[in-house]
C-alpha cells in the first residue's frame, strides 16, 4: 500500500434548489494513494461528477458541500479559501471535462492556454513558458507542436483538443489528474487513442488519476481500483479484478450484464436492470438500488446497509453480505472461465 | 443466412453531398461529401447496423433513408418502390411504412407538448383515428413500451431519458410502420438504461414483424443487435458482413482498427491485448483522400490505394469488402 | 465479516423476507415538475423589479381603463377662469370661514381650507395707476398690491393678510393647464392613447414578424435570403419622413401613428423569430415531425412557434416601452393626436410654452413616461431571465 495522496471521508454534497435540497451526494468515502489509478463508475444522478467537483471546490451555486472531509495530502481542503485553491488548482490537482469542445477558450491560442497555467504556478517567463508548452504537446502526441502551439481551438479535431486538455493538465506535473469522462464525447478510435495516451502518460510521470465514466470497458483499461457509485452513494469498491470477477452488489452484477459482450461468442439477451434510478431530492431511506434490485427484502427498503468486508480492499453495500442474511443464488457477472 | 427473404430496403449508389460554401457570384460551389456511392439492402425482419466515426455518413445515410432529406443521387428501393425522388405529396401516404428513432431522447420530443400529444401527433396526421379510439390507441402505445395510461398527461421533461427514449419509440410504433431506422437510440442512455431500450426494440420486432437499421458507433452493441453489420468510413462503405462473421473475421483493416479499440471491461482481455491504436483522425468529407479513403490512416496502405479505388467484392458469401489488400 | 456496526446486528427475522415487484417503485416519475410557463412564472416571481414592474404596467393598465370614470371632468373640459392652477396651493386666511389663494396672472381665488377652489373672484375697484386691486371676500375687503414683489395682500386697514397654509388643490389634483383643463384626467387620458398605440403597434408586430421571420427561417435558401433582404430594406426607411407621409395622405391622428409603427417595427421581430427557427429546425423533435409527414404549416405552429415563444414575449416586452417613446416622440413635434385628444407626448409638448411659470404641465406627463418605461423595461428584463431557457434546471 502506498501513501494516500487523497482521502474523502463521508462527504456530503447538496444541491439548494427550489424544490428543496438535492443531496447528490449523500456521505462517501474513499481514497487514492500516490501513482494511484482509480475508475469512480456511475450512471448519470449517480453523484460521480459532483464528487469530482467537490474535490476540486469548483461547486456552482446552489451546489455546496454540507458535510465531510476531504484530505488532500493529510489537509482538510473542505475550508479553504478560494485563494488557497487557486494555490492547488492546475498546480497540484488537475482536471480533464468532458467536452473538449467548451472546455477551450476559442479566443485564445492552445499555446496561450497552456502557457497561462505555467506562467502562473511555476513562475517561469514567457519563452521558458512557451518551451515548456512545446515540450507537453509533444509529450500528448501532438504532431508538429512548434506550428500547432499558434493555433486557435477550433482548427484542432476533437481528438487533438482533448490531449491539449491534458496537455493543460498535465504542465505543472500535478499530483492528482481527475479525468470526468475524458472520452465520452470521442470516438472510439480516438478514445483508444487517449486511453493509451493517459496510461502511458501516468507511468511516467507518476501521477495519481481519478476516473469518472459510466463506461466499464474504459476503466478496465486504465484503473486498477474501481468505486461504483449510485443515488450519491458508494456502493462497492474493490480492485478491478474483483468488481469485474467476483462483484458482490446487485447493482454492479446488473450493470455487467446489461452490457453486449464483444468478447463473448454466442448472442445473449441482455439483461437490463428494470427501472430508474432514484430522485435524489426525496432519497430513499433505504438502500438506493432497492426499487430496482431483483434481490431486495424488506429490510433493504428500511435501513441503509452499511460496508461489508469481502476481501482485502474489497467491500460492497448490500443486506445480502449480512451474516444473517438468507442465502440466495446470485447471478453474477462476467465469470473467468467465460474469458476465452 | 436469410439470401431467400424478400429484400425491403434496397440502397443503389447513394449519394448525398451538402453545399458548404457558395462563392461569389454562386461560382465555385464547395460539397460535403456526407454519403459518397453506397450501395446496400435491408432484407424483410433483419436488422441492419451501421456503424461508423461520427462524421462517415452514417447518420445521413439513415435520414436519406426516411427521406428527411433530398438525395443528390442513386436510388432508394422501398418495396421495390423507388422513394429515393418520389415529391413530398406521393410520400406521404408512404411515409407510414418507415419510421425513425433519434438519437438525442432530450431534444427528438417538443417539450412544450404532452406525452399523449406527442404520440397523437402521428396518429393525427395520417388521420387513423380520432376521439375515444385515439385516446385508446396512445394508452395502448404507452403501454407496450412500459409506460402507463398516467404518463400521457406528463410533459416530457418529467421523464427520465430512457423514459422520453421510450416515448419516442412510442411515437414511431403508432402508424404502424414495417421499418424502422434507429439512429443512435442508445448513445445517450446510461448503461443500465440501454439494455432495457434493446430488448424493448428485439421484443418490438418480433411482436410486429419490424425492419430495422440500427445506426450506431458503438460496435458491442451493433453487435449484440445486429444480423448483418455495415461499415462506413468518410461516407463510403468499407465491409458488409454478418455481425458474426465480421467480428470474427474482419476484413477490412478499418473494421480490424475499429473493432480493437472498442474497451473490452474485463481487465484480464485488456491487460493481454497488443496496444495497437489507429493513428490519426477521419479527414475532412469537404476534401477527402484519392483512391481509398482509409489509405491516410491505413498502415497496409499501398502506391494503388492511393491512385484507384478500391471495388466492393463479395469475399465470401455476401461478405462484401472494398480494400485492395484483398482483391 | 463480523465487524458489524451495532445497528445492523438484532434485525428481526422477518425483514429478512424477499420483497416481490409490486412492492417496488420502478418507473417512478422523477418529480412533479411545473411546466415552461410555470417555472419561468416561479423565476419571474423571485426577481423583485420585475414583480414591481408588472404590479406598475397592471395599475397603469387599471387607471387608463377605469380612471376617467372617478373623475368629475372630461380630458376636454375646459374652464378658463381655473386655468393654469397649480398641484400646491398657497392659502391666506381672510376670516375664520374664509380662505383665498393668489394665482399666477393676479387672479385671487376663494379657497376652502382643504384647498377646493370655489370662485374667481372679480374686483370690485381696479386702481392700475397705484396697482392696486381691490376684492370683496364675504364682506371682508381684500387689497391687493402688486406695485413691488411679493404682492401684497391687504386688509382694509393696510394690515397683511396672514399666511395660511401651502396645501394640495383638491380641485385639480394635477392642477389645470393653460386651458383650465384637468391635468390628472388628461394624463390619464394620455394613458390610454400611448398605451392603446403600444399594444396594437406590438400586436401588429407581434403577427406580421413571427409570421414572416417564421416563414422565412422555417423556409430558408432563396426564400428567406430574399425575405430578409426585404426586412433590410425597411429597416432602412426612416421613421419620420414615412410617418410624416402617411400624415399627408391620412391626415394626423392615431391612425397613421398605428400604422406607421406597425408597419415598420415588425422587422425587428421578423429577425429575432427567423433566428430562433433557424436553431429550431435542426431539432430533433423536427426531424421527428418530418418524418412522420406532418405538413410544414402545422410544424411550424405547433413545434417552431411554441419554442420560440420565450424570446418572442421578450421582444414584445420590449417594444411596447418602444412604441410608447416613439409616439411621444412624435406626438411632441407635432405628428401626433390632434387637439382636444391628449396623449402623453402632446401633453408636454402644450407645456413646454409655459414652461417657467408651470413647470408641474411638464412634469406629470414626463413622470408617466418615466414611469412607463421603467416599468416596462424592468418587466421585459425580468422576463427575459425567467424565459431563458439555459437557466432552467
Amino acid at each position: 500500500m502506498g501513501e494516500k495522496l487523497l482521502e474523502v471521508k463521508n462527504l456530503k454534497t447538496s444541491f439548494f434548489t427550489h424544490l428543496g435540497e438535492v443531496q447528490a451526494v449523500r456521505g462517501i468515502s474513499f481514497h487514492i494513494d500516490k501513482g494511484e489509478a482509480i475508475g469512480i463508475v456511475g450512471e448519470s444522478g449517480s453523484g460521480k461528477s459532483v464528487t469530482s467537483l467537490s474535490v476540486m471546490k469548483l461547486l456552482q451555486y446552489p451546489g455546496k458541500i454540507v458535510g465531510g472531509e476531504i484530505l488532500f495530502k493529510g489537509k482538510d481542503i473542505v475550508n479553504y479559501s478560494n485563494n488557497k485553491m487557486l494555490k492547488i488548482r492546475g498546480n497540484e490537482i488537475a482536471m480533464i471535462f468532458q467536452d473538449p469542445m467548451t472546455s477551450l477558450n476559442p479566443v485564445y491560442t492552445i499555446g496561450n492556454q497552456i502557457m497561462e497555467v505555467i506562467i502562473r504556478h511555476q513562475k517561469l517567463n514567457k519563452k521558458k513558458a512557451r518551451e515548456k508548452a512545446i515540450e507537453m504537446l509533444k509529450m500528448v502526441g501532438i504532431p508538429s507542436p512548434e506550428k500547432r502551439i499558434d493555433n486557435y481551438p477550433h482548427e484542432f479535431s476533437g481528438g487533438m483538443r482533448q490531449r491539449a486538455m491534458i496537455a493543460i493538465a498535465l504542465s505543472c506535473e500535478p499530483d492528482l489528474l481527475i479525468a470526468d469522462e475524458p472520452t465520452t464525447a470521442l470516438d472510439v478510435t480516438i478514445q483508444d487513442q487517449i486511453l493509451k495516451l493517459m496510461k502511458e502518460l501516468k507511468e511516467r510521470i507518476d501521477t495519481s488519476i481519478i476516473l469518472i465514466t459510466h463506461d466499464l470497458g474504459v476503466v478496465a483499461d486504465v484503473c486498477s481500483r474501481i468505486v461504483v457509485m449510485y443515488g450519491g452513494l458508494v456502493m462497492e469498491e474493490g480492485s478491478s479484478r474483483d468488481i469485474f470477477f467476483n462483484p458482490q452488489h446487485p447493482y454492479t452484477m446488473g450493470l455487467l450484464k446489461s452490457i453486449p459482450r464483444l468478447d463473448l461468442e454466442e448472442k445473449k439477451r441482455l439483461i437490463p436492470i428494470p427501472g430508474t434510478p432514484p430522485d435524489l431530492l426525496k432519497p430513499p431511506i433505504g438502500c438506493p438500488f432497492a426499487d430496482r434490485c431483483p434481490y431486495s427484502m424488506k429490510i433493504c427498503k428500511m435501513k441503509l446497509p452499511e460496508f461489508f468486508e469481502v476481501d482485502m480492499g474489497h467491500k460492497a453495500s448490500c443486506w445480502l453480505l449480512h451474516p444473517e442474511s438468507p442465502k440466495m443464488k446470485l447471478s453474477t457477472g462476467v465469470r473467468k472461465e467465460e474469458v476465452k | 443466412m436469410n439470401n431467400n427473404k424478400e429484400v425491403l430496403i434496397k440502397v443503389e449508389n447513394l449519394k448525398k453531398y451538402f453545399l458548404v460554401k457558395k462563392g461569389f457570384f454562386g461560382k465555385k460551389l464547395t460539397y460535403t461529401k456526407a454519403v459518397d456511392d453506397i450501395s446496400f439492402e435491408i432484407k424483410k425482419g433483419e436488422t441492419f447496423g451501421l456503424v461508423g466515426e461520427s462524421g462517415c455518413g452514417k447518420t445521413t445515410t439513415g435520414r436519406c433513408i426516411v427521406r428527411l432529406y433530398d438525395v443528390t443521387a442513386g436510388n432508394i428501393f422501398f418495396s421495390n418502390q423507388d422513394i429515393g425522388h418520389m415529391k413530398e405529396k406521393r410520400l406521404k401516404p408512404l411515409r407510414k411504412e418507415f419510421q425513425m428513432i433519434f438519437q438525442d431522447p432530450y431534444a427528438s420530443l417538443n417539450s412544450r407538448m404532452t406525452v399523449s400529444d406527442i404520440i397523437g401527433e402521428p396518429i393525427d396526421v395520417h388521420q387513423i383515428a380520432k376521439g375515444k379510439e385515439r385516446q385508446e390507441m396512445i394508452y395502448e402505445l404507452l403501454n407496450k413500451v412500459g409506460l402507463s395510461k398516467d404518463h400521457a398527461s406528463r410533459f416530457p421533461h418529467e421523464f427520465s431519458g430512457g423514459q422520453r427514449q421510450r416515448i419516442g419509440i412510442a411515437r414511431s410504433l403508432a402508424v404502424r410502420p414495417k421499418f424502422i431506422v434507429c439512429d443512435e437510440p442508445i448513445s445517450a442512455l446510461d448503461v443500465s438504461i440501454q439494455a432495457q431500450v434493446v430488448n424493448m426494440l428485439e421484443d418490438l420486432q418480433k411482436d410486429m414483424g419490424l425492419t430495422y437499421l440500427f445506426v450506431a458507433h458503438d460496435l458491442s452493441m451493433v453487435k449484440h443487435i445486429s444480423d448483418r453489420i455495415g461499415v462506413m468510413y468518410l461516407g463510403k462503405m468499407v465491409e458488409i458482413a454478418s455481425s458474426k462473421e465480421l467480428y470474427k473475421k474482419p476484413l477490412h483493416p478499418y473494421t480490424q482498427a475499429l473493432l480493437s479499440a472498442i474497451p473490452i471491461p474485463n481487465p484480464d482481455i485488456t491487460a493481454m491485448r497488443n496496444a495497437e491504436v489507429l493513428e490519426g483522425e477521419v479527414p475532412s468529407p469537404i476534401n477527402p483522400p484519392s483512391g481509398c479513403r482509409f489509405r491516410t490512416r491505413c498502415k497496409y496502405a499501398m502506391e494503388r490505394c492511393k491512385e484507384e479505388e478500391p471495388k466492393f467484392v463479395d469475399k465470401d458469401n455476401g461478405h462484401l469488402v472494398a480494400c485492395h489488400l484483398l482483391e | 465479516m463480523e465487524n458489524l456496526n451495532s445497528n445492523s446486528k438484532n434485525i428481526p427475522k422477518e425483514l429478512w423476507t424477499k420483497i416481490d415487484d409490486t412492492e417496488k417503485n420502478k418507473e417512478q416519475i422523477s418529480r412533479k415538475s411545473l411546466t415552461y410557463f410555470q417555472d419561468s412564472w416561479r423565476r419571474l416571481k423571485e426577481n423583485k423589479m420585475a414583480m414591481i414592474g408588472l404590479s406598475v404596467v397592471i395599475i397603469l393598465i387599471l387607471i387608463a381603463l377605469f380612471g376617467p370614470m372617478f373623475s368629475p371632468y372630461e380630458y376636454s373640459d375646459q374652464n378658463l377662469s381655473y386655468s393654469s392652477l397649480t398641484p400646491r396651493l398657497d392659502i391666506y386666511k381672510v376670516s375664520d370661514d374664509s380662505y383665498i389663494h393668489l394665482a399666477n396672472g393676479l387672479r385671487l381665488y376663494r379657497v376652502t381650507e382643504s384647498g377646493k377652489i370655489i370662485e374667481l373672484l372679480s374686483a370690485t375697484e381696479q386702481n392700475l395707476i397705484e396697482k392696486k386691486i381691490t376684492y370683496d371676500v364675504k364682506g371682508k375687503t381684500v387689497l391687493l398690491d402688486f406695485e413691488n414683489q411679493p404682492f401684497k395682500l391687504l386688509d382694509g386697514n393696510g394690515n397683511e393678510y396672514s399666511y395660511h397654509d401651502r396645501v394640495w388643490n383638491k380641485t385639480y389634483l394635477f392642477g389645470s393647464d393653460d386651458l383650465g383643463r384637468d391635468i390628472l384626467v388628461r394624463v390619464i387620458y394620455g394613458a390610454r392613447i400611448s398605451l392603446l398605440i403600444a399594444f396594437v403597434a406590438t400586436v401588429v408586430n407581434f403577427f406580421i414578424g413571427v409570421l414572416y421571420g417564421g416563414i422565412a427561417g422555417y423556409a430558408g435558401g432563396k426564400l428567406d435570403n430574399f425575405m430578409m433582404r426585404i426586412v433590410d430594406i425597411i429597416s432602412t426607411v426612416p421613421l419620420m419622413l414615412y410617418v410624416i407621409l402617411l400624415m399627408v395622405v391620412l391626415g394626423s391622428g392615431l391612425k397613421p401613428i398605428i400604422i406607421a409603427l406597425g408597419s415598420i417595427y415588425w422587422v425587428g421581430m421578423a429577425r429575432i423569430v427567423r433566428g430562433q427557427i433557424l436553431s429550431l429546425k435542426e431539432q430533433e423533435y423536427v426531424l421527428a415531425a418530418k418524418s412522420i409527414g406532418t405538413r410544414h404549416w402545422r410544424i411550424l405552429t405547433r413545434h417552431l412557434l411554441p419554442n420560440a415563444m420565450g424570446p418572442i414575449i421578450v421582444s414584445m416586452t420590449m417594444m411596447i416601452p418602444r412604441a410608447i417613446f416613439v409616439e411621444a416622440f412624435l406626438s411632441f413635434i407635432g405628428l401626433g393626436v390632434s387637439a382636444p385628444k391628449a396623449s402623453w407626448g402632446t401633453l408636454a409638448n402644450d407645456a413646454l410654452g409655459a414652461l417657467r411659470s408651470y413647470p408641474h404641465q411638464l412634469f406629470f406627463p414626463a413622470l408617466a413616461i418615466c414611469v412607463t418605461m421603467f416599468a416596462f423595461n424592468f418587466l421585459g428584463d425580468g422576463l427575459r431571465d425567467a424565459l431563458d431557457p439555459r437557466l432552467r434546471k
